[in-house]
């Protein structure tokens, strides 16, 4: 014989809802819960419960919030609102009442052949895009390679690791200082290595100026940033049981098959990510290219200007901000695009799983 | 496969392995390595470590011997017949000058002190005994730099491409050659105090390329020469008063070398040109006759009745014109050398130096370059040339004995260090950057850690709101918020009176709002991978969630929040864009300082590479300390998403 549950009083919540404990039936071991709606909460209401309810998560996060508010979506927003304006440079503290353009800016960008910042931003559109579509297989492929090469067993395995990490950890503008010496026609190091030593060519070619610049911004960023590949890669390579693979050999399978049923499928989500970050990281690629032209005072020149310098140089040599923000604003926008594209090709690898 | 294939193919993957890393650690090699090596070594082309320039630029006879000094500051005592060498002693300078006590224009050894004064753009003014060859006392750059106070901090951005030494009365002057060189210092050994020159207008007289003393003054304040790119001026040093100038417009061609003849008549040299000058009447007094394509003049000397030249042919001894009757023809620019009178060549005897061969020695002399002569009491002369190569010829013109110089030690230094931190304020900006890293790193490990928290442990309304905005600000270029935040920046000091731009606390927070959504992203997934049960049990001990948070999830989830601060620090250490634009003189982090001041290097790449190294430094020990840490946060964060 259970002893009887006695029916509880409503409690009343202060957002009006109700919660009381009734037992309807004696005999039974059962009690009944029943929470009475409060009459139609306001949104305003709604949003002070949830907060109310949520105390912890909200602030641990309202630093962060705060900070992203004032430091982030202020300045994003004024910048987004500025593509709209016609600059002035005399009053440039005035800057947000400045006359407005429509989409003027915009006009300016994308129709005007006669405007000389739409000839460097085309040049450095193409250049960006072909820099990142290089940058990001190319990392993709020697990442791939040293993962596969490091995840075998072999003496010193562990130094060849930390040495392969070696250039990531180089900072980005001691890339572009370091290698905007070593692509030195006469004295550098590129050249000693392809025309004194091997006789690759028959002169030394100039890799800082003219159509050569493009590898040379691309070769030192692949150096760059392949070790992280590597390194996330390998990660992946490690999460494989190694019985995996040992049944596949008693099944009979060779090397190539066991990579291509094996290893691949299971590195494809780690390539997503690590599309994902080239992508972004490339796109907004700065401080290598700035750095290697005139020991950092230089001009990329129209065949190794990218996104990022032009756009530096417009908005705070020329103090054009109206163009500049306009074309920041596409350039977001283009990201995003790009980016749901890629989610869209990789979705399945990312949470297929 | 068979066992055996197998085996060799696994040897082939693993040299692949090591090749492979090989060419990826070269640049950074590379780097270090130029860091340390000479700018001269770079621009020549040479990649492995070489030796010194140690050309004869000095020749001396003493009591003891001849005395010869490298531009390297190598010394050496040799005897006077067979030039055995006695001693030797490597003072390790570059661009060096020598000036020997009691040095007089007549042939045999030097009387007076036994003092030799050695000037070099590394080591300052040293002394050293000429007859023991020991240093007795040196007095460092630092200390003729304090004479000058800021006029000072460029001074080594540009390369020292040599010194200038001379002793008038009893104080030394000297001088660097060097683009703005603030100008002559002189010396006093009884106080053994530097003070700059009185009167030598600096910047203005460019770039200083010898000072010796006028001849034939012997008052109480004797005059100085001083050859710059800008001309030829005089100056008593004592009294400050100006004396003669010669503008180099005045003058047929811009000299390289001087040498005083007397009070009034100067041998100058420009490229393989040579002639006499009067300073007094403004006039060329005659031209030296030489072979078209003799080569560039390389070294003068003075013996009573002769002149002596070296070119990259030999020597040439000429009587010394003074008191032939000479035309004085007022200088034009063009077609001078024609009109002026020449001197008799019939009269001039050339000696070709019989410098050892050094094919033994791993490098051949191909040029008879004579860098420095030395003419002696029976009309011969030392002759001194490249890579310590010295030869004794007697008045006939035939090589007696021939010896070299021991060779310097491999060139490898500290000097673009010493010189970087003396010319661009690198503490400064490696103070700044330490400073404000630290600061973004604290600030992001304590809200990364509440923000990720939440994030892993708690279902509440805009949870995912906040995660699309975390991933959108990443794809937000930065250019575009950085200029309104300026804007903002500057507005708000207008407003507030506090200074934001500039400040520490600008640039940090800046950093915190931007790396901080990021790390709150790695952090989520480690403390999603910590047992729930651990803050249930601190629950149900009565803590709050809060107190739970810090008490127990901060301490286990430390390595992971540690490894997220050490990313942060990394990634604010390379971060330039914002700080080029948010920072000023006091406050330039270290890739702003970079970017500013070795753009003005020109082709220093010895001190870019010094630069980039000691930029590289911190965050390799960092990363090496906290290496399983980072590796294992980044790769759980990414791969496990």
């Amino acid at each position: 014989m259970k002893p009887p549950i006695t029916d509880s009083e409503p409690v009343v919540h202060p957002d009006g809802s109700t919660l009381a404990i009734q037992d309807p039936t004696p005999d039974a071991d059962t009690a009944v819960i029943r929470i009475g709606k409060p009459a139609a909460p306001g949104p305003l209401s709604r949003l002070l419960r949830s907060v109310r309810r949520n105390k912890v998560p909200y602030f641990f996060l309202l630093p962060t919030i705060i900070g992203m508010l004032l430091l982030q979506a202020a300045p994003i927003l004024q910048g987004l609102y500025l593509g709209f304006l016609r600059s002035r440079k005399d009053k440039l503290l005035d800057y947000l009442s400045a006359p407005w353009a429509g989409f003027e800016n915009y006009a300016e960008i994308l129709f005007n052949p006669d405007s000389p910042i739409r000839s460097g931003l085309w040049d450095a559109v193409r250049n960006t895009a072909l820099y990142t579509i290089a940058v990001t297989i190319g990392t993709l492929a020697v990442g791939t390679a040293a993962a596969l090469l490091v995840n075998r067993e072999f003496r010193f395995r562990a130094a060849a690791r930390t040495l392969m990490l070696f250039p990531w950890i180089v900072p980005t503008y001691v890339v572009g200082l370091l290698w905007g010496f070593l692509w030195q026609r006469e004295v550098g190091l590129v050249n000693i290595v392809l025309v004194d030593w091997l006789h690759l060519f028959s002169e030394k070619p100039t890799w800082l100026i003219g159509p050569n610049t493009l590898w040379a911004i691309i070769v030192p960023t692949i150096w760059r940033q392949w070790p992280f590949s590597m390194l996330m890669l390998l990660a992946g390579l490690q999460g494989i049981p190694k019985d995996v693979y040992e049944a596949a050999e008693i099944d009979g399978a060779n090397a190539w098959q066991a990579f291509r049923r094996i290893t691949w499928p299971l590195l494809k989500p780690v390539w997503a990510i690590l599309i994902l970050h080239g992508l972004i990281f490339n796109v907004y690629s700065f401080n290598i290219v700035i750095m290697m032209f005139g020991n950092g005072a230089g001009f990329p020149g129209k065949h190794g200007d990218l996104l990022m310098t032009a756009l530096f140089r417009n908005s705070f040599q020329m103090w054009d901000f109206g163009t500049g923000a306009a074309m920041s604003s596409l350039l977001m926008l283009a990201m995003m695009t790009l980016v749901f594209l890629w989610y869209r090709i990789f979705r399945d690898q990312l949470t297929g799983k | 496969m068979q066992p055996k294939s197998r085996k060799t193919f696994g040897r082939f993957l693993t040299g692949l392995t090591w090749i492979l890393i090989v060419l990826h650690v070269v640049p950074i090699a590379w780097m270090v390595y130029c860091g340390l090596k000479d700018n001269q070594e770079i621009l020549s082309g040479k990649v492995l470590p070489g030796r010194r320039q140690n050309e004869i630029v000095f020749l001396r006879e003493t009591g003891r011997g001849y005395l010869a000094g490298t531009a390297d500051g190598g010394l050496t005592l040799f005897e006077k017949k067979g030039l055995r060498k006695i001693r030797h002693l490597e003072l390790g300078t570059f661009a060096t000058s020598f000036f020997l006590d009691g040095e007089r224009d007549q042939p045999g050894p030097s009387k007076g002190g036994s003092t030799l004064w050695v000037l070099s753009s590394n080591r300052g003014l040293q002394e050293v005994d000429a007859e023991g060859l020991t240093l007795l006392k040196a007095h460092g750059v630092e200390e003729i730099a304090a004479a000058y106070g800021s006029a000072w901090s460029t001074l080594w951005v540009n390369e020292v491409a040599g010194s200038s030494l001379a002793r008038s009365g009893d104080a030394l002057y000297l001088s660097y050659r060097i683009k703005g060189y603030p100008g002559v210092t002189s010396f006093s050994p009884a106080s053994g105090r530097f003070s700059p020159m009185a009167g030598f207008a600096s910047k203005k007289s460019g770039e200083i390329r010898m000072v010796i003393p006028a001849r034939g003054d012997t008052g109480p304040d004797p005059e100085l020469v001083l050859l710059t790119t800008q001309g030829i001026s005089l100056q008593a040093p004592r009294s400050g008063l100006p004396g003669k100038a010669v503008p180099a417009g005045t003058l047929p061609a811009l000299p390289e070398r001087l040498c005083a003849l007397d009070g009034r008549r100067m041998l100058l040299s420009a490229d393989s040109r040579a002639f006499i000058f009067d300073i007094e009447a403004d006039t060329v007094l005659a031209w030296l006759d030489r072979e078209p394509g003799s080569g560039n003049i390389t070294a003068f000397a003075r013996a009573p009745g002769r002149i002596w030249l070296g070119d990259s042919r030999g020597a040439t001894s000429l009587p010394d014109p003074a008191g032939m009757p000479m035309k004085a023809v007022k200088p034009s620019v063009d077609g001078i050398a024609g009109r002026a009178d020449s001197l008799p060549v019939n009269a001039a005897r050339t000696f070709t130096p019989g410098f050892p061969s050094l094919a033994g020695a791993g490098a051949d002399i191909t040029s008879l370059r004579i860098t420095a002569i030395l003419p002696l009491l029976d009309g011969g002369a030392l002759l001194g040339g490249p890579k310590g190569a010295l030869s004794l010829l007697d008045a006939a013109g035939k090589p007696v004995a021939s010896a070299l110089a021991p060779k310097p030690s491999i060139y490898i230094h500290w000097r673009n260090y010493v010189d970087l931190w003396r010319n661009i304020d690198f503490g400064l900006y490696l103070k700044n950057s330490f400073i404000v890293c630290i600061g973004v790193m604290l600030v992001a490990m304590v809200l990364a850690s509440m923000g990720g928290y939440a994030l892993a442990r708690y279902n509440f309304p805009g949870k995912n709101l906040f995660g699309y905005s975390v991933l959108a600000t990443q794809m937000v270029p930065g250019i575009m918020l950085l200029l309104p935040l300026y804007l903002m920046f500057i507005n708000f000091s207008r407003a507030t009176g506090l200074v934001v731009k500039g400040s520490y606390g600008g640039l940090i927070l800046t950093y915190a709002a931007y790396f901080v959504p990021f790390s709150i992203w790695i952090l989520r997934g480690f403390f999603a991978s910590l047992p729930k049960e651990l803050e249930e049990a601190a629950l149900v001990d009565g803590c709050g969630p809060i107190q739970a948070f810090f008490r127990i999830i901060i301490p286990s989830a430390l390595p992971g929040i540690i490894a997220t601060g050490v990313y942060v620090f990394l990634s604010a250490w390379d971060e330039l864009m914002f700080a080029w634009v948010l920072t000023d003189e006091k406050t330039y982090t270290i890739p702003v300082g970079i970017r500013l001041f070795v753009g003005n290097f020109q082709n220093r790449y010895d001190l870019m590479m010094a630069a980039a190294t000691v930029s590289t430094i911190p965050v390799m020990i960092l990363f090496f300390l906290m290496q399983k840490h980072i590796v294992s946060g980044l790769t759980a964060g990414a791969v496990k998403e």
